[in-house]
């Protein structure tokens, strides 16, 4: 007979919890008489020692997938890794794929954020693990080329494993001398898939910003850079750029720019500029234009 | 003077003696689910040793009175242990018993519809994670007998 065993646990909200290592004491106190006398006592202390929870989720950042064109090198797929566990784990990661895509990439790399949120060869780091603390999250690219004879969609992810886990299964727990580590993540949770979609012909923008002050400030800059792309191979023609300032700014005058000349027009509420049409005859990432403005934290 | 001398002595003597007979001892506990062969979850409630954030830990408090006499006003105080929170409607006694509950660390003592916390417009009823304390009140424990009273709380 195969008797498995599981520790019922319940979901809470807040992933991190009490720290492993952490006692938990009751003592309760009983009085009572006894004819006229009175009495009180104590019972024993129990403590109990908070265990590890080993728990974390991977999950994929992009909401849409990812367009791009034929021959592309290096396109990056955004996760986001959660430790959920209530101490310090390392993790690994292994590279996955659903095997129903359309078509396989080539070259796959992982990279490890430098904060910003965008991937950039230059300033993000190739990965092979990582350590985070409790409730810490990070994350990580997928980066990979897109083969020339591609065509519709590939889905590719990361799967993370914990080294605390080692060879644990959900529900499954082992001693750490002093406590116990509980593996409490489930299989799901441990991998996601992002996904790519070619496009033969597509615009892609790609924006970023900058703050003057170390925070934002009331009366602190933000220089946004918006990058015009040109997905695929072919003529678009007819391009307009429209963005909405963010709520609780303003548009600084005169800052509007396309490639570095004043251009383009500010009606109140957001900044539009036109585009000639953009050949493209080989397939490149690199920003056919680049439009700049600045805005004023209110 | 002598006798009175020796009143208190003696008075002194069988409160040592009457004191040692009645004892309450603390256990914890947390369910095990054993699933076997043929699927069939056998849940049971074993010493607690794994607890992690999001256990739930079962207390028990066990009376005993191993004396002659008949013990009354019995009343049992826990306060809920810090990074616990108690889970509601769980206290509960062998036999008759009242429960009240404190949310000011064990000064005052009311049912649950009389828990009020917060001032102004964040006056509520106090939920069952902010209790500080549970009291229970059994009028007897006779002699030779055994009782217990637990509750459950929730690793935050």
């Amino acid at each position: 007979m195969r008797i498995i065993l599981f520790i019922l646990l319940l979901n809470v909200l807040n992933a991190q919890g009490i720290p492993a290592g952490t006692k938990i004491e009751n003592q309760a106190q009983l009085n009572y008489s006894l004819g006229s006398a009175n009495f009180t006592i104590a019972s024993n202390k129990v403590i109990d020692i908070v265990d590890q929870k080993i728990d974390m989720k991977m999950i994929c950042q992009e909401s849409t997938p990812i367009i791009v064109g034929v021959a592309e090198t290096k396109r990056a797929l955004s996760f986001r890794l959660t430790n959920r566990g209530n101490g310090s784990d390392s993790y690994s990661f292994l590279e996955v794929n659903d095997a129903s895509s359309d078509f396989e990439v080539q070259n796959r790399e992982l990279y490890l954020d430098n904060g910003d949120g965008v991937f950039s060869v230059v300033s993000d780091t190739l990965v092979s693990d990582v350590n985070l603390s409790a409730d810490e999250s990070t994350t990580l690219f997928f980066v990979s080329d897109i083969p020339s004879d591609a065509d519709g969609f590939s889905s590719n992810g990361i799967k993370v494993h914990s080294e605390l886990q080692g060879n644990l299964l959900y529900g499954d727990s082992k001693n750490l001398g002093t406590y116990y580590a509980v593996m409490t993540a489930k299989e799901d949770a441990l991998s996601d898939l992002c996904s790519y979609e070619v496009s033969h012909l597509a615009i892609d923008l790609e924006k970023t910003a900058t703050l003057s002050s170390d925070k934002p400030y009331v009366g602190s800059t933000i220089h946004y850079s918006i990058a015009v792309k040109v997905i695929g191979t072919g003529k678009v023609e007819d391009i307009v750029v429209e963005d909405i300032i963010p709520d609780g700014t303003a548009y600084v005058p005169n800052t509007l720019q396309l490639d570095g000349v004043a251009f383009g027009d500010f009606n109140g509420t957001a900044i539009r500029i036109e585009v000639d049409e953009i050949e493209q005859v080989v397939a490149s990432s690199d920003p056919r234009h680049t439009i700049t403005f600045d805005v004023k934290i209110l | 003077m002598r006798k009175t001398i020796l009143t208190a002595l003696f008075a002194m003597i069988a409160s040592v003696t009457l004191h040692a007979n009645v004892t309450i001892s603390s256990l914890s506990y947390q369910e095990q689910i054993k699933v076997e062969s043929k699927g069939k979850k056998v849940r049971s409630w074993v010493k607690a040793e794994k607890v992690v954030p999001g256990s739930i830990v079962r207390y028990v408090n066990s009376l005993e009175n191993k004396g002659t006499q008949n013990a009354s006003k019995l009343v049992i105080n826990n306060p809920i242990p810090e990074n616990m929170e108690y889970v509601a409607d769980t206290a509960s006694c062998q036999g008759s018993c009242t429960v009240t509950y404190s949310i000011d660390g064990g000064k005052s003592f009311k049912k649950v519809s009389e828990l009020f916390i917060g001032e102004g417009d964040e006056r509520h009823l106090a939920r069952p994670a902010e209790y500080t304390d549970i009291r229970w009140v059994l009028d007897t424990l006779d002699a030779k007998s055994k009782s217990s009273v637990e509750y459950k709380a929730r690793l935050k």
